[in-house]
């Protein structure tokens, strides 16, 4: 009876999960043209990852078959279950071509391509096959926009449960319907950042990359990731090419919804007037500034310093984590300015990660209006983003997402510090994998990687960027009792 | 001509007072004992019914009515009875709406309410008369002409004011024209040879912004309003911090209901809402409304005003200013030291007049004074029987003036003897009633005026 009930129950889930992995089998074969460098062959592993995925999707789908409803609770186990299962997936190519034969490090990998983390345990990524490499920076791809906006954007059958399930996923506190049906705002959004990425591939080309770089850095530009072909990041491309990725970085930062209104009213209104995008703006010039007047000096001139500077602010700001210079090497201040602005992150509903600045922006104005309220008890605010005002849940869920990010951190920090890592190392690297950046200082900084990490610090960083990207609450409440009651 | 009006609540009951001299009135009201009270005080046929039902409508052959006046409680029911008059007759239409989404240009592109010709919100138009006070505090009344170019005010001369007791031509007021002086009931248009008097109210028309030197001499103090304190967020009193908000003034606005409070912290920029009642003195005493510049009471409530406006006037408020609903306690209110009272069924009934007086030439007309003064604006047009004739030209009735001449290239000139009106001129012009005739005459083209005797427009 109970069986029974609990396999009605999740079936739907089944169903979805199911449905994911048999798009991602398909994903796979993407990689397949730059699979036949001679020397450095990669078909075999990738076509053998394919197909247990696909197998596995079509034995799910089977178990789903015929059910299309999903219980408003069970999108957060499918969404975190989902997740799961791709980063699983996604391991398989690293494994079976022998770049990482160990599982825990290609998980880790795996998510950290998936959650656009992009940090990484490949010591040296210049000897990796190109159609790995590929595989990686599609990985970042794919979870940029989200996968299970993928899902809904290409699968009907989802309905009514797709706007849970996009909200389970979306990167910030609210998801905007920029369409009429939930599927063709999964479709609206998923075209903007087809367009912005073909846009940034043809900058890089027609600046002299090649068209296999043009299209890994793209990738990892648009979805915020961070994993690049050369060991030197953006470092061992020209200065040109950094500014175009330092645009596109700022871009990939700003909330999609806006980029689809911007084209729907055919003017920039919506985008100007938007306050997130504005403060966004702000703080991204803002610290491009500060940091450029910190690491000028006698060695590095003011254009170099510039150039550094608005890069590195909008890598970490939009937690890209791509690297143009060794920033571990930096003033303390200007470390300290990038420690800061990995915990602020991008905007909502854009593919960044952290805690996004609109909370940020909602925190200050509460703040503000918790002062105006000390001195006159009376006095009624609101808190407003531009005309609209902020309900007062969504205020309380902000303040205590913001806490429950810092209690988050703390936790494991304290995991990585007791697996023998530096307060410091710890620290930025809880920092950068919570928030899904990538780099951060000392151990696991620019220019060295995640490898130095134990087993167990590894899959505490696993465990973070998830948590990150899926922004606490749609794992978190999967271990409330509450939530198994029923 | 025949009038209807649908709904007889204080705004139809004014309107139905004010038509009844010229129009033969149809009052349509629901409430039986309503429809009584106004069949008895008024000289007018009620028809007790459903305000909108068609078959109510038949009865008073809706279809050849001159003009429709629909002021039920209920926006839509207005919208649709003006609609459907309009439909079916080419009847004037005026409907109280007073969502102010439904007077918005989007709407279907201003097109979806063509068929009413006036939609009138009594409160926006109250909330438009205070904002315009809150320019000239020191004025117990302030009209603005010419695109606000030229101002009317009307100031209340205290005893120690220097210009008392001299004849007009022996003081010199700058540029300025002292137009008319209300003396107990009676208001004239003074000469030189005129003196002001204590305790006068004296009309003063102005460039606007150019008449603070000869507000001194009649004894105002004139200061910039920095702060103000609204009591009661309803329409008119989120309708005025609307109007206010963004000017650099102080705005507190004080609302006793916590979720009204709550919607109008989300739609108002920069205005202090607070929570509270206003009957409370130790609040505004907290609030520091002895300190503000104005204090204007908004509530339904009258009785709440009056004595909120009283206390805010004992703290120290320096103007205070009142919105009073019934009619009644008018004249009362004024005695007891509140500046300004204002009533908003005569404001509406007024900006009814107006549009019902206005035409292609009359493009304004204000009842000052309850009657005793009319306030109009010309526009002039070739056919106009002075048109291209210098002032003293032209023999004006007595108890007439001209008091601006707005040019068509945006000049604005307070005019003597020698200047000329000129076609496509705007002329401001102060008439007492009895010279209205004369006047209309020689403005309209026809040289034929409406002249009438309105109910009144704002009182003091």
């Amino acid at each position: 009876m109970m069986i029974t009930a609990a396999y009605v129950r999740y079936r739907a889930v089944a169903g979805g999960l199911g449905a994911l992995l048999l798009i991602l089998a398909g994903t796979m074969l993407l990689p397949l043209p730059w699979s036949f460098t001679p020397g450095a062959e990669s078909w075999r592993p990738l076509l053998l990852s394919a197909l247990p995925t696909a197998a596995a999707g079509g034995l799910l789908r089977l178990l789903g078959r015929g059910t299309t409803e999903l219980r408003r609770r069970d999108t957060y186990l499918l969404v975190t279950l989902a997740w799961l299962l791709a980063a699983t997936a996604g391991a398989l190519p690293y494994m079976f071509s022998g770049v990482l034969p160990s599982f825990t490090n290609a998980f880790f990998e795996s998510m950290s391509g998936f959650t656009t983390t992009g940090a990484s345990v490949i010591t040296d990524v210049e000897v990796v096959p190109p159609g790995i490499l590929f595989w990686r920076s599609l990985t970042h791809w794919l979870g940029g926009m989200g996968i299970m906006v993928l899902l809904v954007a290409m699968l009907s059958a989802l309905g009514m449960g797709g706007l849970q399930v996009m909200k389970a996923e979306a990167p910030g506190p609210t998801v905007e319907r920029v369409a009429t049906r939930v599927r063709e705002t999964a479709q609206a959004l998923w075209i903007a950042y087809v367009v912005l990425t073909a846009a940034q591939v043809l900058c890089l080309w027609a600046l002299g990359m090649s068209l296999f770089d043009a299209l890994n850095h793209s990738f990892a530009t648009l979805a915020t990731g961070g994993f690049s072909t050369r060991n030197a990041s953006l470092g061992a491309f020209t200065p040109a090419m950094q500014w175009v990725t330092t645009l596109f970085m700022y871009l990939a930062g700003v909330n999609f919804a806006l980029f689809v209104g911007a084209f729907q009213s055919r003017s920039p209104g919506p985008i100007w007037r938007d306050p997130e995008f504005r403060l966004y703006t702000w703080v991204t010039v803002g610290s491009g500034v500060a940091l450029t007047i910190l690491i000028a000096g006698p060695k590095m001139g003011l254009l170099d310093a510039l150039r550094h500077g608005a890069f590195q602010a909008s890598s970490i700001m939009t937690t890209t984590g791509f690297a143009t210079h060794d920033f571990d090497q930096w003033p303390w201040a200007a470390k300290w300015i990038l420690g800061l602005l990995s915990v602020i992150g991008a905007s909502t509903g854009s593919t960044g990660g952290a805690v996004k600045i609109m909370r940020f922006l909602v925190l200050i104005k509460q703040a503000a209006g918790e002062f105006a309220r000390q001195i006159q008890p009376r006095v009624v605010r609101q808190v407003k983003l531009g005309s609209r005002v902020v309900p007062e849940e969504l205020v309380v869920n902000i303040q205590q997402f913001f806490f429950l990010y810092m209690a988050v951190l703390g936790a494991g920090t304290l995991i990585l510090s007791a697996t023998g890592l530096d307060l410091l190392s710890s620290l930025s690297a809880a920092g950068a994998t919570l928030g899904n950046i990538g780099p951060g200082l000392g151990v696991v900084g620019p220019m060295t990687n995640y490898n130095a990490l134990t087993d167990v610090a590894t899959w505490t960083g696993s465990v973070l960027m998830l948590l990150g990207r899926l922004e606490l609450w749609t794992v978190l409440v999967l271990f409330s009792p509450a939530f198994w009651r029923r | 001509m025949r009038a209807i009006i649908i709904g007889a609540g204080k705004l139809g009951y004014s309107v139905a007072r004010m038509l009844s001299k010229d129009y033969d009135v149809y009052v349509i009201e629901q409430q039986p004992d309503r429809a009584e009270i106004v069949g008895e005080t008024l000289d007018v046929r009620t028809i007790p019914g459903e305000w909108c039902s068609p078959e109510v409508l038949s009865q008073v052959d809706f279809a050849n009515a001159d003009l429709v006046v629909a002021t039920t409680e209920v926006d839509e029911v207005n919208i649709v009875a003006c609609l459907a008059a309009k439909a079916g007759s080419k009847c004037r239409t005026i409907a109280r709406v007073r969502n102010p989404e439904y007077a918005s240009p989007r709407w279907f592109g201003g097109n979806a309410l063509k068929g009413i010709d006036l939609i009138l919100s009594p409160e926006r138009v109250t909330a438009e008369e205070i904002a315009k006070l809150v320019r000239c505090p020191e004025a117990v009344g302030a009209q603005y002409f010419a695109e606000g170019l030229l101002q009317l005010l009307e100031l209340r001369v205290p005893p120690h004011a220097a210009a008392v007791g001299k004849p007009l031509s022996k003081i010199d007021f700058g540029p300025v024209l002292i137009a008319a002086i209300q003396r107990k009931e009676s208001v004239l248009i003074p000469r030189g040879s005129d003196t002001i008097m204590a305790g006068d109210r004296v009309f003063v028309l102005a460039r606007t912004g150019e008449a603070a030197p000869a507000e001194a001499l009649l004894g105002q103090e004139t200061r910039p309003v920095r702060k103000i304190a609204i009591l009661g967020g309803g329409r008119i009193g989120q309708r005025l911090a609307r109007l206010l908000e963004g000017q650099g003034i102080s705005l507190t606005l004080i609302e006793k209901d916590r979720q009204r409070c709550q919607h109008l912290a989300g739609i108002l920029n920069g205005v202090e809402v607070l929570h509270g009642d206003g009957a409370d003195a130790e609040l505004l005493r907290e609030e520091g409304v002895g300190n503000a510049d104005m204090f204007i009471a908004t509530t339904a409530d009258d009785k709440l005003n009056l004595l909120a406006s009283l206390v805010a006037k004992d703290l120290g408020a320096y103007r205070t200013i009142a919105t009073i609903r019934r009619m009644e306690f008018l004249h009362l209110v004024e005695r007891v030291g509140i500046d300004v009272v204002l009533n908003p069924q005569v404001i509406s009934a007024a900006a009814i007049q107006q549009f019902l007086r206005g035409s292609s030439e009359l493009l304004g007309i204000h009842y000052m004074e309850g009657d005793s003064l009319h306030v109009l604006e010309f526009l002039i047009s070739p056919e106009c029987p002075v048109a291209g004739r210098k002032l003293h030209q032209v023999t004006f009735p007595r108890g007439s003036l001209v008091g601006g001449i707005f040019r068509a290239d945006g000049s604005v000139i307070l005019p003597s003897g020698k200047d000329a009106l000129m076609p496509g001129d705007r002329a401001v012009i102060l008439a007492l009633p009895g010279a209205r005739a004369a006047i209309d005459r020689l403005f309209f083209k026809s040289g034929l005026g409406l002249f009438s005797s309105p109910a009144g427009g704002k009182s003091q």
